[in-house]
């Protein structure tokens, strides 16, 4: 719900409670108020018979013969007030009356006792206190209508800042543009001082990550740069120590291994810090023709195809343009080719499509040991092949994300094959063929 | 022939300078840019092998230098960062060769010594071995005057177990220099073999003494002298 929404809704559940009440409170005080007015007018019309009475021991009839009835009687009754109604016989309608009923003493000796009964129509009076409360209640709700305008405006106007911030928030990455660049995104100011602390403050925190992220990117491009030249030492060392002569098998194997578990290594730390340096941004995009990129892979692993004595069948559309880094696209592919030669059983038939809007690639093999989705994700590797650095389809998919590209992963359980299918984006669809349309 | 080494690694550069030295160069070595400076401005190299990451100063600006006081020399660039960039600025420059680190030293010293041959025959020269001659040029390979009909890669193999003959050079070291970063596959070793085996057995059609010995299993020795 919008701030905007909020406080009109609130605005309204107060108003409404108030309304109601005060419409009530001005009607019964209206009403209480006419009322008092009527009876001191019947108490008044009274004393001036009361006076009449003991004056001149009758009535005189100065007061509206209408209003007033004299009848004799015989238990005195004390002044009481009454609300009724009565046939109008002028309007000819049932109106509603003010009724002072009373007994009075006439002068003389022995007075005679009356009933006098004095009444006053009160329907004007009624219509009055009508009228006045529905004058109130209409002012009051054009009152809160207007307060709702006023202020859906106000907000509108008062929290634009708000909205600035919100959207350069939704914008916000956290990424290294160039090297040179690494002025964090700055939050506008304002004239509101709330607003001006929000944008302060994060400012500061905009600045803070920033920082944490460049040292940890830092840390990681350090750490596998470093890592590059005592693993060279490692290397050279037991190169040059195989070169001594004699060396027992027992010797000969142990540096073997060690040399394999260096080359490991050293995989691992290029894959990493390739994946630190795509994340990084460091490769230009450039349109390529990725055709005779597949195609020179395809010859390339076509060979260890064979030796695994698999099928390798691939038909590929020639010029296919892409806007990516060449040497990315290299890895892309090669990555998805080695993994189909790795993980086919032999005899059987790995299979690759090109097409201007996908690249395709399936092979049958058991179903993976681990869930689907982890199948891009860091270091999940079959147990079956520890050699695997766990890096390559992690780079895969992050190498077509930074590209707008889908990697999608598919097992067909009928047939047991594994399906891996890169889209390429929309946009680009246009450009191929050789003609560039930017 | 003289080989200058330009890297700021100590054990790196100590390395290096031993195995080269086996292989009958004559190594100096300057382990800062400025050293590196003063030395190719001073003496004459058949190549320089330099490090583009020295402290003290661009590696990049070396060869610069180079081309223009000594344009014969031949230049290989060693590099810990596996960059496009650096690859292709490296080699607009002038120089001869890329390697990334960390590499092995039979490579190194294959690479040199194609560049050597390069620079100093124009890569028209024949490669002897024993009773085999290479054509670097047209790869083409002959014993004692006969053709043989290798593969591309059974050709690299055969190249790189003659630029490093007498030598273990394990089915690793092979694989990496024929197959590059694409032999990240499980038994890739089996894969070599296979190769190897045919290598072998189209130059012994031809009359040629096996020269290739297996180490226990682990890698291989060229070698003419039985």
């Amino acid at each position: 719900m919008k701030l905007l929404h909020k406080m009109m809704l609130n605005l309204v559940l107060v108003a409404i409670p108030v309304a109601i009440g005060g419409v009530w409170l001005f009607y019964t005080m209206i009403h209480a108020g006419i009322q008092y007015e009527v009876d001191e007018q019947l108490s008044s019309d009274l004393l001036t018979m009361r006076q009449q009475f003991q004056r001149s021991g009758q009535y005189i009839g100065r007061i509206n013969p209408f209003r007033v009835e004299i009848d004799s009687a015989s238990l005195p009754i004390p002044a009481t007030f009454a609300d009724t109604t009565e046939f109008d016989p002028r309007e000819n309608e049932v109106v509603p009356v003010r009724r002072l009923v009373v007994t009075v003493q006439a002068s003389g000796k022995p007075g005679r006792l009356y009933r006098i009964s004095i009444r006053q129509p009160v329907g004007e009076f009624n219509e009055i206190a009508r009228l006045l409360s529905i004058g109130v209640t209409l002012t009051f709700l054009v009152l809160v209508v207007v307060l709702m305008a006023l202020n859906g405006w106000l907000i509108r106007r008062l929290w634009q800042p708000f909205y600035q911030l919100i959207d350069q928030l939704r914008h916000y990455r956290l990424e290294i543009r160039s090297n040179s660049e690494h002025q964090p995104v700055s939050f506008s100011g304002s004239t509101t001082d709330e607003f001006n602390q929000l944008s302060a403050a994060l400012n500061t925190m905009s600045r803070n990550l920033q920082e944490q992220f460049m040292t940890q990117r830092q840390f990681t491009d350090n750490a596998a740069h470093e890592m590059q030249t005592p693993l060279a030492i490692l290397s050279h060392e037991l190169e040059n120590l195989l070169s001594i002569e004699p060396l027992s098998m027992e010797q000969m194997t142990g540096i073997e291994r060690a040399q394999d578990s260096i080359r490991r290594l050293v995989r691992l730390n290029k894959s990493l810090l390739l994946l630190t340096r795509i994340e990084n941004h460091q490769f230009a995009d450039e349109q390529v023709n990725i055709s005779p990129i597949v195609d020179e892979l395809a010859r390339v692993y076509h060979d260890f195809a064979n030796h695994h004595e698999l099928k390798w069948e691939y038909n590929l559309a020639p010029d296919v343009y892409q806007t990516m880094n060449p040497y990315l696209a290299e890895v892309l592919f090669s990555n998805l080719m080695q993994n189909a030669v790795r993980y086919s059983e032999p005899n059987a038939k790995v299979e690759m499509t090109l097409t201007p809007s996908y690249f395709q690639i399936q092979n049958p093999g058991t179903p993976l040991p681990f869930p689907s989705h982890q199948v891009f994700d860091r270091f999940i590797k079959n147990p079956a092949f520890p050699d695997s650095t766990g890096l390559g389809l992690a780079l895969v998919q992050q190498i077509a994300q930074l590209h707008g590209m889908r990697v999608n992963y598919d097992y067909l359980a009928n047939t047991q094959i594994h399906l891996f299918r890169v889209d390429f984006p929309k946009a680009n669809l246009l450009s191929t063929n050789g003609y560039t349309i930017t | 022939m003289k080989i200058l080494l330009i890297e700021d690694e100590p054990q790196l550069l100590s390395s290096m300078k031993a195995y080269l030295e086996t292989e009958g160069y004559v190594v100096t070595t300057a382990s800062t840019f400025r050293q590196g400076m003063v030395k190719t401005y001073d003496y004459d190299y058949d190549c320089v092998v330099v490090d583009i990451g020295l402290p003290d100063g661009n590696g990049l600006d070396l060869i610069r230098q180079l081309k223009t006081t000594h344009a014969q020399t031949g230049i290989i660039i060693v590099s810990a960062k596996d960059s496009l960039n650096d690859k292709l600025t490296g080699l607009e420059l002038g120089s001869d060769d890329y390697l990334t680190k960390p590499f092995h030293l039979s490579e190194l010293n294959a690479r040199l010594k194609s560049v050597l041959r390069r620079r100093l025959f124009g890569g028209q020269n024949l490669i002897h071995f024993a009773k085999i001659t290479i054509n670097a040029h047209t790869h083409q390979v002959n014993i004692e005057g006969q053709p043989v009909i290798l593969t591309e890669k059974e050709y690299q193999i055969l190249l790189f177990f003659i630029a490093n003959p007498d030598r273990l050079l394990t089915k690793g070291a092979i694989a990496e220099f024929v197959w590059g970063d694409h032999m990240d596959l499980a038994n890739s070793h089996d894969f070599l073999y296979t190769h190897i085996k045919n290598l072998r057995k189209k130059l012994i059609e031809k009359g040629c003494p096996d020269y290739l010995r297996t180490r226990y299993g682990v890698g291989y020795l060229f070698s003419a002298t039985p």
